[in-house]
């Protein structure tokens, strides 16, 4: 029969120097300092916190312990758009819509879906063209790339928000629409759909136009 | 005043400097491990259709969000090679998926959370946006299991040599207690801030959308709101449990209720998971009489 271990056996006390705790101390203090400060940006900032965010960078985004838009809420809020869905049409669908990205479906990927295309909306909310473009164009280029066939081009993309289960039918609207212009060089662009109290997006597809070779 | 100050830095030193065996972080390790295991199988279905040379979110597209060439946005410290070689994102997932499972099992010694760390971050550097809610707690347990990895639970047999006590496991520990506490804390204040925790809308909202394991039915939004208002007070509750000694025993089964909650409102068992893990720091669970040494060890420190 073997002896039991007694417990002296394995508590073998070891000690550090003085000096040495104060430098695990205070290297202890700065390390949460610093990540309360990174986490409590995605409340609100102050500019004095953001000056040493700045300078806390290469230690916390190097080491992985940045987290701006940290994914800690459950829920955002009672407004926020969560059923969110990219749909296209393709130059063979007869003016079809089909759904490419949908927040609603019940998947593992829902939640990283659902992070991919809010940004979007916030691009969309604020007219920043340039936010969206640089999105979609990854979008339809990974489209392209899976479709079995190389005539099957995207003609236009959107994006759009579903009404919520606790919303009546009619609380959807598109958030962006655009057609795609392609170019000889394979390139393309995004004209967005013009809106009759919007003249900035058609500036912008002029000025798209303007700069293809 | 000076004999409070020698009562506050031993306070402080026995907090943080007192050595614990190696076993104390075996069960840690192992749930990571598991954990890790599971996150880079998902990845490896989908991480090529997301991030691949042609993913959803292309280089280009992946430096724009990062805020490449905008002052102050700290991009140029996004150090993933997947920006520059896209295409070895299976390979990445592939090694971390080894090195987890090598954390699990307690192989590699700190080499093994030390390498899935940085496959995971290599992930998080190319696409920090697609970040979900397990990760950031997942990634700093393995960052931490680094400093000291600790020895898996198992070793400990009548007739084996155990590890002797170690300063470095403890500090692990508590490294890992304080950012679970740092955790919940935001996790509770950021729910406060929005009106819905208050009027215990937001329960419901979460069940309408079917995320979680609950579904019910309109005359039962009594009890999504007592939900909502529980998942508040557990998460009050959990923090003082955790600073408070006397109430430490209580923590465990309210952490337990809350772990069910997030199941129930939120379905992601992940998260879940993670949160169990980083428990185990606080409140370490003691499967077998086996380990009735390191139970009494755990008491005794």
């Amino acid at each position: 029969m073997s002896k039991p271990i007694r417990p002296q056996q394995i508590a073998i006390p070891t000690q550090i120097g003085i000096r040495s705790r104060w430098i695990v101390s205070c290297l202890v203090l700065i390390h949460f300092g610093a990540i309360g400060l990174s986490y409590a940006t995605n409340w609100r900032r102050s500019a004095i916190q953001d000056r040493v965010l700045v300078w806390l960078q290469p230690y916390l985004i190097s080491a992985n312990w940045y987290q701006e838009m940290l994914p800690i809420e459950w829920i955002s809020d009672v407004n926020a758009p969560r059923a969110l869905q990219v749909s296209i049409q393709t130059n063979d669908a007869n003016g079809e819509w089909s759904s490419v990205l949908d927040t609603s479906q019940n998947t593992f990927l829902r939640e990283r879906t659902e992070r991919l295309l809010y940004p979007l909306v916030d691009f969309a909310a604020s007219e920043d063209t340039q936010g969206l473009t640089n999105i979609l164009k990854s979008f339809v280029l990974h489209l392209e790339s899976k479709s079995t066939s190389s005539a099957t081009k995207i003609t236009r993309i959107r994006l759009e928000r579903n009404a919520k289960p606790n919303e009546e039918k009619g609380a959807e609207s598109v958030l962006y629409e655009a057609s795609l212009a392609r170019f000889p060089n394979g390139e393309f662009g995004f004209v967005p759909k013009i809106e009759s109290h919007r003249s900035v997006h058609a500036l912008d597809a002029l000025d798209v136009a303007r700069r293809a070779p | 005043m000076m004999a409070d100050w020698k009562e506050d830095t031993n306070w402080w030193n026995a907090i943080w400097f007192t050595p614990k065996p190696p076993e104390s972080l075996g069960k840690v390790r192992i749930a990571c491990g598991l954990i890790a295991t599971s996150h880079f199988l998902a990845w490896l279905v989908f991480g090529s259709e997301w991030l691949g040379p042609s993913g959803w979110l292309n280089v280009e597209a992946g430096r724009f969000l990062i805020g490449e060439g905008v002052d102050g946005t700290g991009s140029i410290y996004r150090w993933s090679i997947l920006y520059w070689f896209p295409q070895a994102l299976s390979m990445v997932v592939g090694v971390g998926l080894f090195a987890s499972i090598a954390t699990a099992a307690g192989l590699g010694a700190r080499g093994s959370p030390l390498l899935a760390w940085f496959c995971m971050s290599t992930v998080h550097h190319r696409a920090p946006l697609l970040t979900t809610i397990h990760e950031p707690i997942l990634v700093a347990m393995l960052a931490y299991l680094t400093i000291d990895p600790g020895r898996l639970t198992g070793t400990i047999r009548p007739g084996l040599a155990s590890g002797q006590s170690r300063i470095s496991v403890n500090i692990v520990l508590q490294l890992i207690r304080c950012h679970f506490w740092i955790w919940i804390a935001f996790s509770l204040s950021s729910m406060l801030a929005i009106p819905i925790w208050w009027n215990g809308e937001a329960g419901w909202l979460l069940i309408q959308e079917k995320r979680g394991w609950l579904h019910l039915t309109e005359g039962w939004q009594w009890f999504a709101q007592l939900l909502t208002h529980g998942v508040i007070a557990m998460q009050a509750a959990l923090l003082f449990c955790m600073i408070q000694p006397s109430c430490n025993w209580m923590g465990r089964w309210i952490l337990y209720l809350f772990l069910f909650s997030v199941l129930l409102l939120l379905g992601d068992w992940m998260y879940a998971s993670v949160l169990f893990a980083a428990s185990l720091a606080v409140w370490p669970v003691h499967l077998s009489h086996r380990n009735s040494l390191s139970k009494s060890q755990n008491a005794s420190n």
